[in-house]
């Protein structure tokens, strides 16, 4: 037996006051004149055994009240077989990821599994404390009656969530409304991925028991779209979309822009594995920042039927290149310049970038530096990047064969699980620094002078641990000259891309495209107010971090009336293989450990190995039963004497009176 | 006290309206009026007093010589011959002079002015009467008269001391038949806190001399219900005896045995000859008036 509220056990010292009370009887002091006193002495001579009876038994009573009061204060809880279940503590986690948005047999399985947590929740006591966990992590508590209208109201997310989280939330929500008996029960459709997709580490749920239904769900043929990708960051007006479609059998597809069909056409059939990849070429006569989607026709799934990309479609930013930034930046520059995704400017104008190395003369921001070929120019070069106003400088120079690092931290990019590399990453060169081999190179010194320690995002890659590439307002800094006897970087197959989204994105106006899927945590927004949804509506940002929202979309960065960038939200691809798998369970039991978790596959089963966590009862009921009972007693004990009943008595006296 | 009979009231309130002699005579009126007026008060030959003329007086009584010459209107009033004496046996011990609510009167008051009110009937009625308060021994005696100031020195009689710490009830009723020549009433009016045997012997004795023995058990409402007034030592007044009790546990019992003892003390009279009645002092004078006079009844006075 345990005690919800043990604290009020302390009542039950109360039981010695009816103790006291008979004990301290014969000690009382207080005097009152009564002239009848021979009847009171009559009445003990008389009735003295009946009367001691009834003391005790009335001090039994009383005892017996207080105690039961006092007992069922502190709200006991038993096993009792038979007698209905003790209180739980019940933790419910709805898997309500994307999937569960799949329609089967003309039912969403969300309703399904609404269904039975309405059910499981229509069978809890006023004892009981239960919360519903979904699969994104929220958690909300209650009273059946609005947990009730939680689940009434609850939809299938956007995304596939973090059951992982939401797991070990409910394991500690569980553990928390000891001493009930804890539960966390767990509905899912069984998806495949459920819990072993996105690095979930092993779940340990210890003495708390799990139970999970996992109903078995026909196969679904779904096709899905895996990725998609626009680009370049800047499209002038022409760029590209990449997306990646799962199908089984050859699907159509169709672009939009701003809501409007731009492309269709049919890919072919690939799976969640090996998708079919196809690359479609654009141009927009919009302006700005523009909303795309690839689309598919319709399926049991509508969430992965629809992905979002967003692009900016601006003119070409435009460069002056120096003869000092080295023959190869200039052949890339000048074949961007050739695709018309640069253009040329003068430099000193507004908006044009100068690529230069960086002991040029008299170079005015916004800059692209590289380090001077020749070392004896590094001090022309550092009084160069002190009048640009540049908190770095170039040090010694430094000769010997390291690898690049690229710490550059993008709030999120494409995750691809689908084993050939991402449409986002190859199209942006993101990975371009990494890796490259340096020979020669001059560390880069902070010197920031009252400038402050440089943010961390400032450094864009190391060598030999110190940095090698730096980026900041208006200058982005290379430690090395573009030779190949200093780096490989110019000669590979990132760079140019690489340097594009530089020229455009850092040192032009481009703004920042993020990929997230719904539910994730960002962090480092600086200078974002607000969201804007895809409806128009602003959502005001405090702070650099946010939660994606939970529906797919394009949602636009502002800087107070500026935008600034893109949120481009889609689902986890793996989110859309909705196969069940025969090892489902086996998944399941392999990622969460503890005393006893089980995978059930039937909904009566599943309640009922729920409630056999906490078979027995609340004994408050009983104990209040019990103290009414002898108070009840107490009460006509008191009334009646030994030597009948309260009428009686009344009646002989009505007698007398008569006479 | 023109709309309502005093003899119905409750005794509290007609203490709170008047001293002890207008009280009587307020209850003895409500009463005779009850009753009809005997028709054999009134008028005899021999004359007694003088009295103011009350409306409806037979104008045939009226002094006129006394209207001629002091312009007063009085009426004659005229010795009528005395048909019974009665002696009132008052217990005035300490236990008499305890109330169990203060709003109430003590038992002693209450039953001084039933006595004073039974006086004042009987005297009206030309019977005569004495009185003797007696608590351990015999407190005051006046002998049985018939004439109106006979009243008057019972009242006075009420203010006299007492309080003892015993009652000898059979004593007291033993002298009173003593003082009662021929065969007359003994009224007892007593809280009856002694043992009954004795009691009952003298009312037995007073009987064979042909007396009728009355007894009027006084008693105040807390001693027959016993009423919460927590857990306490609860002391004889008289005897100094305490007793721990908690009224809540015991009240049942203890009214049961009151029950019995008041049972004992009818039976125990009742053998004896006596008439036996209970009055609490929460009920009118009236209807323990009636038990007294016991009107048209055995040994009535009235």
């Amino acid at each position: 037996m345990a005690f919800l509220a043990p604290f009020l056990l302390g009542l039950a010292a109360l039981a010695g006051v009816p103790l006291a009370v008979h004990l301290l009887r014969r000690r009382v002091s207080r005097r009152v004149d009564f002239p009848a006193v021979r009847y009171l002495t009559r009445m003990e001579q008389e009735h003295s055994k009946e009367l001691k009876l009834r003391h005790r038994l009335l001090l039994l009573l009383r005892v017996l009240a207080v105690i039961a009061l006092a007992l069922a204060a502190a709200r006991p809880v038993a096993n009792l077989v038979g007698l209905g279940h003790a209180p739980l503590s019940l933790a419910l986690l709805v898997d309500n990821s994307m999937s569960s948005g799949a329609v089967r047999d003309g039912r969403a399985v969300i309703d399904d599994l609404r269904a039975d947590a309405l059910a499981l929740v229509g069978k809890l006591t006023p004892e009981d404390r239960a919360w519903i966990v979904t699969a994104d992590g929220r958690v909300n508590g209650g009273a059946p009656a609005s947990l009730t209208q939680l689940l009434t109201d609850l939809k299938p997310l956007g995304g596939r969530g973090d059951l992982g989280s939401a797991t070990r939330r409910a394991v500690a929500l569980a553990r928390s409304g000891s001493p009930r008996a804890p539960v966390v029960a767990i509905l899912s459709d069984g998806q495949a991925n459920a819990f072993v997709a996105g690095g979930d580490s092993a779940i340990t749920a210890g003495d708390v028991p799990v139970v999970a239904l996992v109903k078995p769900r026909p196969a679904l043929r779904n096709h899905a779209l895996l990725e998609t990708a626009a680009t370049p960051a800047r499209w002038t007006p022409a760029g590209a979309v990449q997306f990646a479609i799962a199908s089984a059998e050859p699907t159509p597809w169709r672009i939009t822009l701003d809501g409007r069909t731009v492309a269709r056409g049919t890919s072919n059939a690939g799976t969640v594995g090996s998708p079919a990849r196809t690359a479609q070429k654009l141009s927009t006569a919009s302006t700005g920042w523009v909303r795309g989607s690839v689309e598919l026709d319709a399926d049991e799934l509508r969430g992965d039927d629809t992905r979002w990309f967003a692009v900016r479609v601006a003119p070409p930013p435009s460069v002056a290149v120096r003869g000092e930034a080295g023959p190869f930046l200039s052949a890339a520059l000048a074949t961007l310049v050739e695709e018309k995704r640069l253009g040329r400017g003068t430099e000193g104008t507004t908006g044009v970038v100068a690529v230069s190395g960086a002991d040029a003369a008299n170079v005015r921001g916004p800059v692209l530096l590289t380090a001077p070929t020749d070392p004896v120019r590094v001090g022309e070069a550092n009084r160069t990047l002190a009048r640009l106003g540049i908190p770095w400088r170039f040090g010694a120079i430094t000769r010997g064969l390291v690898l690049a690092r690229s710490t550059e931290v993008r709030p999120a990019a494409a995750v691809g699980s689908t084993g050939g590399p991402s449409v986002a990453a190859a199209a942006t060169g993101a990975n371009a620094l990494d890796g490259a081999s340096v020979r020669l190179r001059f560390p880069l010194v902070h010197s920031p002078g009252n400038a402050g320690p440089p943010a961390r995002t400032d450094t864009l890659a190391t060598a030999g641990g110190a940095p090698w590439v730096v980026a900041g307002a208006a200058y982005v800094l290379i430690a090395s000259p573009l030779d190949p006897d200093a780096t490989d970087l110019p000669l590979r197959a990132g760079f140019v891309p690489w340097l594009l989204e530089s020229l455009s994105r850092r040192l032009g106006d481009d703004g920042q495209v993020i990929a997230a899927h719904p539910g994730q945590f960002l962090a480092g927004l600086e200078g974002v107010s607000a969201l804007e949804r895809p409806d128009g509506t602003l959502v005001p940002l405090s702070g650099d971090r946010l939660t994606v929202p939970n529906d797919a979309g394009v949602y636009l960065l502002r800087r107070q009336a500026a935008r600034v960038g893109a949120l481009v939200v889609n689902p986890e691809p793996e989110e859309s293989d909705v196969g069940q798998g025969a090892t489902a369970d086996a998944k399941f039991l392999a990622r969460v450990s503890g005393r006893a978790v089980s995978v059930v596959a039937a909904a009566d089963g599943w309640r009922k190995q729920i409630f056999q966590q906490a078979a027995g009862r609340s004994l408050t009921p009983m104990l209040l039963l019990i103290a009414l009972v002898a108070l009840l007693l107490e009460a006509w004990f008191s009334r009646s004497g030994p030597t009948g009943a309260p009428h009686e008595a009344e009646q002989r006296t009505a007698t007398t009176r008569a006479a | 006290m023109s709309t309502s009979r005093a003899d119905q009231l409750d005794p509290a309130v007609l203490a709170a309206l008047g001293h002890l002699e207008l009280v009587a005579r307020w209850v003895v009126d409500g009463f005779i009026t009850g009753l009809h007026r005997s028709p054999r008060k009134g008028f005899s030959v021999e004359f007694a007093e003088h009295r103011p003329y009350m409306p409806g007086d037979d104008l045939r009584y009226l002094d006129w010589r006394i209207a001629a010459r002091a312009d007063r209107w009085v009426v004659k009033q005229f010795e009528e011959e005395t048909n019974a004496r009665a002696m009132i046996v008052l217990d005035v011990s300490r236990s008499m002079q305890w109330t169990g609510d203060p709003a109430r009167l003590t038992k002693l008051a209450y039953a001084e002015r039933l006595a004073a009110a039974v006086a004042l009937l009987l005297i009206r009625q030309r019977d005569a009467v004495g009185l003797l308060r007696f608590d351990a021994s015999t407190r005051s005696v006046i002998t049985p008269r018939a004439q109106r100031a006979q009243w008057r020195r019972l009242v006075a009689a009420f203010s006299e001391p007492g309080g003892g710490e015993a009652s000898d009830v059979a004593s007291a009723l033993l002298q009173a038949g003593r003082l009662v020549r021929r065969p007359g009433f003994v009224v007892l009016l007593s809280d009856l806190l002694v043992d009954p045997t004795p009691v009952a012997d003298a009312a037995r004795t007073l009987r064979a001399r042909g007396h009728e023995v009355l007894v009027l058990h006084v008693m105040d409402p807390a001693e027959r219900d016993f009423p919460e007034a927590g857990e306490a030592l609860y002391r004889d007044l008289e005897t100094g005896v305490e007793v721990p009790a908690a009224p809540a546990d015991v009240r049942s019992s203890y009214q049961a045995t009151v029950r019995e003892a008041l049972g004992e003390w009818r039976a125990a009279l009742g053998r004896a000859g006596a008439r036996y009645a209970l009055s609490v002092t929460d009920e009118p004078y009236g209807r323990a008036l009636r038990h007294l006079v016991g009107v048209n009844g055995r040994g009535a006075m009235v």
